[in-house]
């Protein structure tokens, strides 16, 4: 595989639930080293389309390639974070990190994986129960990267977190994907718009109408760290908002001193 | 007030709450037996139970007769639930088969546990026979305890299973047993008391030892003292076998949220 090729291909011609069409006409690609975010509303098919991905979900018309093999079940080298954790609760944290292990074919260093996500390895033996939201999403996040994935798709992984804690995972996974030609690509859903800005090297906007549609995408040319109080930011979360917002055929102003009125804006 | 403290507190409240009913019926029974209010040969009073149970602990009567119960018992409740819960994996596991196989066996679940014993008898002897019939209720409630729990594990577990290219009996193994053990552990404490019933019925209908021949013999001879204190035996093993159950249960599932009750 050339260097330029794209890590990701995935065509989508159909996808149907109960013969309503959820995704049409559908293209998508990840260069490696990536991270993209796709936004849209619920019910917009992000994570179907998450789970054709990962070779979760073959009832659908089209193509899926990774490193340009195709993608018929799911495989080691894509991680999946799921919206809700899914951690097992009767596992402790060292299982449940372990859990990939026969799949892989190799033993998991559990210690290296939980340390490696900003965690003592002393949480190793605890159970998910005695976990906080922000350390069970890390577990889950050791859990995706046990199979040392290229790719790694996450479902709004951060929905349900404190601002605190979405801060320190969102340094986390800057540290991991997000380097051009690096060694991880992600692709991230979420509702939120300053997350997307914030983390995204490019925003996928989905059309929100059935079937649905990639119909815009945002480079978005921010070095990291990025400033969530910078012009530059608030334009960006402007024009994401405003390429979500189209479909209803309004715009919302950007206001040039800042972003506050957009940071806590969210498309549903 | 410490945490230490108001759980020793709480401890204590348990504990009295708990004895409250026994020791009335002690009490009354006493009392009863005192005042003449029966006749101590349908009713022996709490002393004479006392004695008749020290008279037969220290004749070895007691000891014997709970080794030859407990033996049927546990190879009985071991055969039922590696059986019932072996059969379900089977159904459960095997789609085709399972249907082929479950359909014959759903027919013949319905027939009464106890409507078997003629047959066990002459196809295993009375001995066998005692053991079989617990192997039999044990393992129909292990094996529908099972297919329930198969049935409830969650699709959102089993797409990671997916994810991780688990096969149907991992799935069983590492999921489905584990997500359902306090249904399961449930089932066992139903099982074992189900078997407790079983036994002492077979004992009680054909048997030269076990608990249930002592209870029998001991009213054929009108040692009424003796048949309540082996009544009293064999439900104190009862709940002791219960509680053991109980203990390994809470400490199996000791990752579920604990319930503390509605007050």
């Amino acid at each position: 595989m050339n260097s330029r090729d794209p890590l990701l291909k995935a065509w989508i011609t159909r996808k149907a639930y109960n013969g309503i069409e959820v995704l049409r006409e559908l293209s998508l690609e990840t260069l490696a080293g990536r991270f993209q975010v796709l936004l849209g509303p619920s019910g917009s098919g992000k994570t179907t389309l998450l789970k054709i991905i990962a070779g979760l979900d073959r009832d659908f018309d089209g193509q899926i390639l990774l490193s340009q093999n195709p993608v018929t079940q799911p495989s080691t080298r894509i991680g999946l974070m799921f919206q809700d954790v899914r951690l097992f609760p009767w596992m402790t944290v060292d299982q449940n990190i372990r859990f990939p292990q026969s799949a892989l074919g190799r033993t998991v260093s559990s210690r290296s994986l939980i340390e490696s996500v900003g965690l003592p390895a002393a949480v190793l033996s605890e159970l998910p129960l005695k976990l906080s939201g922000g350390m069970a999403r890390r577990v889950a996040l050791a859990r995706a990267l046990a199979g040392e994935p290229q790719l790694l798709l996450l479902d709004e992984p951060f929905s349900d977190l404190d601002v605190k804690a979405k801060y320190s995972l969102y340094q986390l996974l800057l540290q991991k994907v997000g380097r051009q030609d690096g060694p991880l690509s992600a692709i991230m859903v979420t509702h939120d718009v300053t997350e997307a800005a914030f983390l995204a090297d490019e925003v996928l906007v989905l059309s929100g109408r059935h079937p649905n549609t990639i119909t815009a995408s945002v480079p978005v040319g921010l070095p990291h760290p990025r400033r969530v109080d910078s012009q530059e930011f608030a334009a960006i979360c402007g024009s994401i908002m405003n390429l979500a917002l189209s479909d209803l055929g309004t715009t919302v102003a950007t206001s040039p001193g800042g972003s506050e009125d957009i940071l806590t804006s969210q498309v549903h | 007030m410490t945490t230490a403290a108001v759980k020793a507190t709480r401890s204590f409240e348990g504990l009295v709450l708990r004895a409250i009913i026994p020791a009335s019926v002690l009490l009354l029974w006493g009392l009863g037996s005192s005042f003449r209010l029966w006749p101590t040969t349908i009713i022996a009073s709490p002393v004479a139970v006392a004695v008749a149970g020290w008279r037969l602990t220290r004749s070895g009567s007691l000891l014997f007769n709970t080794w030859e119960s407990m033996y049927r018992l546990i190879g009985g409740s071991l055969l039922g639930i590696v059986s019932g819960v072996a059969t379900a994996a089977f159904v459960a596991l095997s789609p085709r088969l399972g249907r082929l196989f479950k359909s014959s066996f759903d027919f013949l679940a319905p027939i009464p546990v106890l409507a078997w014993i003629p047959f066990f008898i002459l196809f295993f002897g009375i001995d066998g026979a005692r053991i079989a019939l617990i192997a039999a209720g044990t393992g129909l409630i292990m094996y529908g305890a099972t297919l329930t729990v198969v049935a409830d594990t969650k699709a959102e577990y089993i797409e990671l299973a997916r994810l991780y290219r688990k096969n149907h009996m991992q799935v069983f193994f590492e999921i489905s047993l584990p997500a359902g053990a306090w249904t399961m552990f449930g089932a066992l404490r139903t099982a074992l008391g189900l078997s407790w019933v079983l036994l002492l019925a077979s004992e009680l209908i054909a048997s030269s030892s076990g608990l249930g021949w002592l209870i029998w013999d001991s009213r054929y001879f009108g040692r009424t003292d003796e048949m309540m204190a082996a009544m009293i035996w064999v439900g104190s093993l009862g709940f002791l076998l219960d509680r053991v159950v109980a203990m390994l249960q809470n400490h199996v599932t000791l990752w579920r949220p604990s319930f503390e009750g509605l007050s």
